[in-house]
Formats: C-alpha cells, sequence, structure tokens
C-alpha cells in the first residue's frame, strides 16, 4: 500500500504542477495506491477519456463510493435473490416506480425484460426461451426508424420484430402473437408516434410497453419520468452517465414483470438470461452508483463541463483556421459537446490523422468524430484532463499549420 | 492514513487549481466520501457463514484482497475493453496451456458464447442472426450424451441449436449428419456417460467437428485448468467465481484461437449479437486474472491439510452427540473437496433435515448448510469458510444436535 511520505510528496507536489503546466491533476493520483499497475505489467494503453461513454472505451469510471461499495460487498455471503429483493426495493423508491432490478447492463435488461413479458415467470416456458415459444406470444412491434442493433436484445429471446411507420399501420400489426410494443427512447424525435402515444396505445391494447433509455441520463429526471409517463418497463445502462460498474444496467417498472424477468435470470438456471450474470458487488455498486448520482449538484457538473468544453476550444481556435461548435445531443449523452473542424488549408492535417496523434501521444487521449471534425466530450474526464487535452490539441494544430 | 482520507486529501489539490483557473467550485467531483456503511444492514439482509459451497444462489465465493486490489486499481483508468480482452486473454491461455481464453460473465456464458463463435465464424452477418439458424446457412444440432443433460445444456440452446441425445459411441456417430455444429461434454457427469473423454474426442477429430467440455465447478484439482486443453478439446468453459475465487460474475472460455476469436465477436464490446447482454468489465476481467494466478500459485497440498483439519475440528464435535453418524466425502468431480456428511437417528435426536436446517440459518451467526440431500442429515464443505469459522461451525451444529436429543 501506499507509504505515508508518498502521499505527502504527492500532495505537495500536485497543486504546484498543475498551476504550473496544466498537467491532469488528478490522474497523478491514480497508480500510487497500489502494489501493482495491472495495464502497465499487461501492457495495456491507458488514456484520457475525452470522447464520452462508449462500452468500447470502459464507459466511465466508476465513483469512488461505487468502488467502496464493491470492496464492501466482497466481505460476506449474503443470497443473491434476497439481495436483488431489496436493492430493488431501495432502487424502486429511489426512482419512483413500482419494481426494480440490477442487470448485466441495458441490453440484457432488454432482454430479462422481454423474456419476462412472454414468459410471465413461468419457469417452464423460462426453460424453452428461445427455441421453443409454443404457449408464448412471439411478436414485438417497433418503429421502423427505432431500428438499431441493440433490438437484437429482444430477438435473443425468441421474439420476431415488426417493423412498423404509422399510429395507423402499428394498430394494424397487433394480434394475439403480440408480446409487447418497444421504444428506443433516442430515436423519439424521429418517430412518427412519439412516447406519449405509444404508450397510450400500449394501454388501449393492453399490451406492455418497454422503453429502451441506455444512455439517456443526463438528465436525471429522465430516471422516472418513463415509468411516470406509463412506460411497463424501462431500461438504463449502469455504467454510462450513472457511473456505476460498467457491466451493469437497469430493469425498471411494473412489479410483476419484473419479477417475472428475474426468473429468467440467475441464480435461476435453465434460462435465457443465466449467462447474464450480475454479481452482489455489482448489484450494491449499482445501488450506490444511483444514490451518489441522485444526490449530485447536477447544475454544477453542467457548468463545469461547459467550462472545461471552453477551455479546450478557447486553446484549439488559438491557432488560425480552427472552427469550434458548441452543441448538446437532445438525448442520450445530452451534454455539453464540442465538435472541432479546421481549415486544411492552413493547418496540415486531417482530422483523422489528428485523432491518431491524440492517441499516439502523451498522455493517450481518445476522441471522436469522422473525417471531418474532432468530437469531444469532457463529463467523463478525470477533473483537470481538460487541461492536458487542450493543450495536445492546440499543439498538434500548431505543429501542422502552415504559417 | 485511510484510503479515503487519501481520496479526500488529494480532491483538495484540483480544487485549488481550479480557484485559480476560475472554475466553479462545486464541480471539482468532490463528492465527499460518506462515512462508513454497513449496507447489508442498511437493506435489513442477512451475511452467513457459507458451509454449503460455491452456490450460485448464495453468491458461490469470496474474493481475495489481491484480486479487490486488482479491481479497484482497474477502476481508475480507462483502456480500451478489447485492449484487456487480448492481454488479459493472452495471459490466461499461457496460464492455462491454452492457444487462447477470454474473460466471460460466468461459465454459462462462456458456453454460449464458444457455441455462437462455431455457429458463425468470423462472419458478421451470422452474427447477427443468431438465435434465429433457419434459413441462414448455419448449422444446427449439437450432440449431447443423454446422462449430459442436465440443464446446462441450455446455455447451447441460448443460441438456437437444438440438442440431439445419444447414448452409446454408435448412436453418437449414427446422429452425425452435414447439420451437426459439435459435440459437447459435460464434465461432472463422465463418470456416468457410456462414453469418457478420450474416445469423444476422436470421435469429434474423425468427423472434422469441434468439441467443448463444460467443467464449471471442476476445480480443485488445479490440473484440471490445462487437463481438458491439452487433452485437445477445442472448447473449454470453466467458472471464475467458484473454487477460483474470482468475481462470482466471471468465467472462462479457452481453447482454439480461432473459434475464441469467433465468441468474441458474439460478445461486447460489439453490439447486435447474441452476447451482448453478457457484459464484463474491465475490473471483472482484470480480477479474473489475478484470482487465477493467485490460485495456480496456491499450495494446493496445504489447502487440502487445512480443509481436512477443518472437517476433524467439526467431525470430532458433532460425533459426540448420541444416534449421530457422520462420513467424509470428496465428490469425485465437481466441488472436489472434502465435505462432512452429519446424518442422525430420529429416535435419538428429534429434528427433520428442513427444521435442522432452519434452525443454522436463523442462529447466530446464520450458517447455510447443505440441506436437501438426503432425510435426517446435512452435508457441509469447509472450503469457502474463513479461518477459524470452523470452530463456530462444529459449536452450533453440535449445540443443535444436542438441542433436538431425545
Amino acid at each position: 500500500m501506499t507509504k505515508r511520505r508518498d502521499i505527502l510528496k504527492g500532495l505537495m507536489t500536485l497543486p504546484l504542477l498543475g498551476v504550473a503546466s496544466g498537467e491532469a491533476l488528478a490522474s497523478t493520483a491514480v497508480d500510487k495506491d497500489y502494489d501493482r499497475d495491472y495495464f502497465k505489467e499487461l501492457g495495456v494503453r491507458t488514456f484520457i477519456n475525452a470522447a464520452g461513454t462508449y462500452t468500447a472505451l470502459t464507459a466511465s469510471l466508476p465513483h469512488p463510493e461505487v468502488i467502496k461499495a464493491i470492496n464492501y460487498s466482497a466481505l460476506q455471503f449474503v443470497k443473491l435473490e434476497e439481495l436483488q429483493d431489496r436493492v430493488g426495493e431501495r432502487l424502486a423508491e429511489l426512482l419512483k416506480c413500482e419494481g426494480a432490478m440490477v442487470t448485466s447492463g441495458a441490453f440484457s435488461a432488454i432482454t430479462l425484460g422481454t423474456a419476462g413479458v412472454v414468459t410471465g415467470g413461468d419457469p417452464e416456458k423460462a426453460d424453452r426461451i428461445p427455441t421453443d415459444m409454443t404457449g408464448m406470444k412471439t411478436e414485438v412491434i417497433r418503429q421502423k426508424s427505432h431500428r438499431v442493433g441493440y433490438d437484437h436484445a429482444i430477438r435473443n429471446a425468441g421474439i420476431k420484430i415488426i417493423e412498423v411507420e404509422t399510429r395507423k399501420e402499428l394498430e394494424a400489426a397487433i394480434s394475439e402473437k403480440t408480446a409487447m410494443l418497444w421504444f428506443l427512447n433516442y430515436a423519439n424525435p424521429d418517430g412518427k408516434i412519439k412516447d406519449v402515444e405509444f404508450v397510450e396505445i400500449g394501454k388501449k391494447y393492453k399490451i406492455p410497453t418497454m422503453n429502451d433509455c441506455a444512455a439517456d441520463v443526463p438528465p436525471a429526471e429522465n430516471l422516472w419520468k418513463y415509468t411516470q409517463m406509463g412506460f411497463d418497463l424501462v431500461c438504463f445502462s449502469g455504467g454510462k452517465g450513472l457511473r456505476g460498474p460498467q457491466s451493469a444496467g437497469l430493469l425498471l417498472g411494473r412489479k410483476d414483470l419484473i419479477q417475472a424477468a428475474r426468473k429468467n435470470a440467475p441464480p435461476n438456471g435453465s434460462t435465457v438470461g443465466r449467462g447474464m450474470k450480475v454479481n452482489k458487488e455489482e448489484i450494491l455498486g449499482m445501488l450506490v452508483a444511483i444514490e451518489v448520482y441522485l444526490s449530485r449538484d447536477h447544475k454544477a457538473d453542467w457548468t463545469l463541463w461547459e467550462y472545461q468544453t471552453k477551455m479546450i476550444a478557447d486553446a484549439a481556435t488559438s491557432v488560425a483556421g480552427v472552427t469550434p461548435e458548441f452543441h448538446v445531443p437532445a438525448i442520450a449523452n445530452h451534454v455539453p459537446s464540442l465538435r472541432l473542424r479546421w481549415d486544411t488549408k492552413k493547418i496540415k492535417i486531417t482530422p483523422d490523422e489528428a485523432r491518431d496523434a491524440l492517441r499516439k501521444g502523451h498522455p493517450s487521449i481518445e476522441t471522436m468524430g469522422g473525417s471531418e471534425s474532432i468530437d469531444i466530450t469532457t463529463w467523463q474526464m478525470i477533473p483537470g484532463e481538460e487541461r492536458t487535452v487542450a493543450k495536445r490539441i492546440k499543439e498538434i494544430l500548431q505543429q501542422a499549420s502552415v504559417s | 492514513m485511510k484510503r479515503r482520507e487519501i481520496i479526500k486529501r488529494l480532491s483538495l489539490a484540483p480544487l485549488a487549481t481550479g480557484l485559480l483557473a476560475g472554475a466553479p467550485l462545486a464541480s471539482l467531483n468532490a463528492t465527499p466520501l460518506s462515512a462508513k456503511r454497513d449496507l447489508f444492514k442498511e437493506l435489513g439482509l442477512r451475511t452467513f457463514i457459507n458451509a454449503a459451497g460455491n452456490y450460485t444462489s448464495m453468491t458461490a465465493s469470496l474474493m481475495h484482497d489481491d484480486v479487490m486490489e486488482a479491481i479497484q486499481s482497474a477502476s481508475k483508468e480507462y483502456a480500451m475493453l478489447d485492449d484487456v480482452h487480448d492481454k488479459v486473454g493472452q495471459k490466461i491461455a499461457e496460464l492455462c496451456k491454452a492457444e487462447a481464453a477470454m474473460v466471460t460473465a460466468g461459465c454459462w456464458s462462456a458456453l454460449v458464447l464458444g457455441t455462437a463463435g462455431v455457429l458463425t465464424g468470423m462472419d458478421p452477418k451470422k452474427v447477427s442472426q443468431l438465435p434465429k439458424l433457419e434459413g441462414t446457412g448455419m448449422k444446427s444440432e449439437v450432440i449431447i450424451q443423454k446422462t449430459h443433460i442436465n440443464g446446462y445444456h441450455h446455455a447451447l440452446t441460448n443460441t438456437g441449436v437444438s440438442i440431439v441425445s445419444v447414448e452409446t459411441l454408435e448412436e453418437a456417430e449414427n446422429a452425425i449428419n452435414e447439420k451437426t455444429v459439435m459435440l459437447w461434454f459435460l464434465n461432472r457427469e463422465a463418470p456416468v456417460g457410456k462414453i469418457q473423454h478420450q474416445p469423444w474426442l476422436d470421435l469429434a477429430k474423425k468427423h472434422n467437428l469441434p468439441t467443448m467440455i463444460d467443467m464449471a465447478a471442476d476445480v480443485p484439482p488445479v490440473e484440471n485448468l490445462w487437463k481438458y486443453n491439452v487433452m485437445g478439446f477445442d472448447l473449454v468453459c470453466i467458472s471464475g467465481g467458484k473454487a477460483i475465487c474470482g468475481p462470482q460474475s466471471t468465467g472462462i472460455l479457452m481453447g482454439k484461437k480461432d473459434l475464441i476469436a469467433a465468441a468474441r465477436l458474439n460478445g461486447p464490446p460489439s453490439g447486435g449479437n447474441i452476447g451482448r447482454g453478457m457484459k464484463v468489465n474491465k475490473e471483472e476481467m482484470i480480477g479474473m486474472y489475478v484470482a487465477l494466478d493467485s490460485y495456480i500459485k496456491r499450495d494446493h497440498a496445504l489447502d487440502w491439510k487445512t480443509w481436512e483439519d477443518r472437517i476433524e475440528v467439526i467431525n470430532t464435535a458433532v460425533k459426540k452427540v448420541q444416534g449421530v453418524t457422520t462420513e467424509v466425502i470428496v465428490p469425485a468431480v465437481a466441488n472436489h473437496t472434502p465435505s462432512l456428511e452429519i446424518s442422525w437417528d430420529r429416535k435419538k435426536v428429534n429434528v427433520t433435515r428442513d427444521d435442522f436446517g432452519k434452525r443454522l440459518r436463523n442462529g447466530n451467526p446464520s450458517i447455510e448448510v447443505i440441506g436437501w440431500e438426503k432425510e435426517n442429515s446435512i452435508r457441509i464443505t469447509v472450503f469457502m469458510l474463513k479461518t477459524g469459522q470452523e470452530k463456530v461451525v462444529a459449536k452450533r451444529i453440535q449445540e443443535e444436535l444436542l438441542k433436538a436429543s431425545v
């Protein structure tokens, strides 16, 4: 473990470094608490995450409180079902819904929720998904504009997806085979049927509705907005904006459907969800992540992100030919975002090359964007890292400047 | 200095520079770490001494300090999930003498992803089609011995395949056709099957079909970690959170390089596939590797001796009660550790097995035992006990037997 004098030394140098050179502060504190640096040992590149909550980039860093809960949870045996019961009750209370469970990510929440709907929690039926759907409904209806790779999660439960565009088509598609109506929250603006109307149709025909809100906090209110709107099931990713364990998610909604979903998940064997294992550490970690998230000063978070984004934009635009574009995605990853474009006649480097230079530099920085721009969010950075990002971007653009 | 204090102090540093740079105060990620919380107590949850064993519903095993430290350390930085997969996979493969390996969300997940990999190969279109096999050109039948069909085969059917059940080698050979995906073997049922490992492998090799073995709970012995790779199984699946004491939500899929690569296409971070819901994070991957490495390095003979000593402590205490008989049982495969069966004569000790289990569960401290196998009898294992707990278990069982004595 860390020795006292290392800590003191660290504390003395930290503020100085920050002021003098603009180096990332918080990341300096990373390695010293641990005997071994596993990423280094394994030869795995670590980086500053200026991209956002992408699964491939390990999405977010769990809050220290979450890690503390994980450590705590590791010390004792409990019954997994009892833990899901209690944590589910607590989550339902915090998130103002009837029932809740921790799943192995948002995708897992979709599969388990669907399986819960079609089996009604009958273990005999759960045992037959997805190869023998006898006696179960087999179709889920969704809007064409809500088509996404993630709807594979529904098909994993043995379901066929029926595509519709209009309300008329939707109502015509409803039959005795219809298990559920599925909604992709971030596609709300693109669909002809909006969320409220979608819920209303579900209620009219007494067919459960599910809303996939994977990356749709912030705002925090979304955690209860859609269950209160009337969606029977709502799915969230746990390891994105919520900063719980990356491998965790939430299924929220009607109590009977949550109970039915749980019959399709561990510790129950012989189910479609047994491979979607969450351990007690992840379950408690997820609960604490929600507590921490709800207690945050979201306004202050927003102000910080704006400040960080502006700092990076200022540094970049100090190089002639750079144009910043500030934007906030309406739904999903709804945070201050920065798009940097430049005149490649004045700065002789393509965005792809610049992104690669950021990745290969020291420290390594991951950003997003295509061949036209570099896209940045700051919300998953360790505070202080924005200085390093600003400095590196300026350096790279300056070096490529013609003038 | 405690970790909490360190973090608190470090969080002051950005605060200072933040001020200078004009950053808003409250926004500096300085969420105060709350005081020490007993979350299980807050939630009204019963914790217990695990004298039963590696049962998923009982959260199976507890992770050692080095694993927890690895998890904490991994939580502090970003890495590419696929990079962690690559490097951890290489290390695990080396340790287990396999060509390649990957960390999965439990042994069941390893079975699903491995089967999916065999079905799809490296074809993204096929990956997107599972679990629908009809009309896709993919094969659809897995051959299993009848005695090996016990619930876990459902992991295979998660991918859309159907199971063809056989009993003899001749039946197995006759069942092979152009739809055959692979031959599957459940290690723990090996003693009751008519076909043993080698003939099963020989048959598969003869017909150029892949083989998979499920050995979820089958260490100890430690040698099993590489035995089936070396024997020639193309894919080997094992639970990470049982005797190895890795994260409970992890497992390992190991075997042929091309099949592991194909299995990975069917899981995260890729999107639309059969395994995306089986998420493993970087903390779990590194935790799994550290647990495995430490497990292999343990003094296994000493562990065994420790378990025998614990059994002896409990045996000595309970045997003293009139009408009680005991037997040390070591399961041949799966949970292969010394266990103690404690049985009683109902005329002398008047309590049912279920009531006896309840009394141990409701006592202080709460103790879980195997209380569902035989009437008037319980069985205990000791490999999941913390040092010294054997004395508590011995005392409590003896007490309850005496209380029920006629």
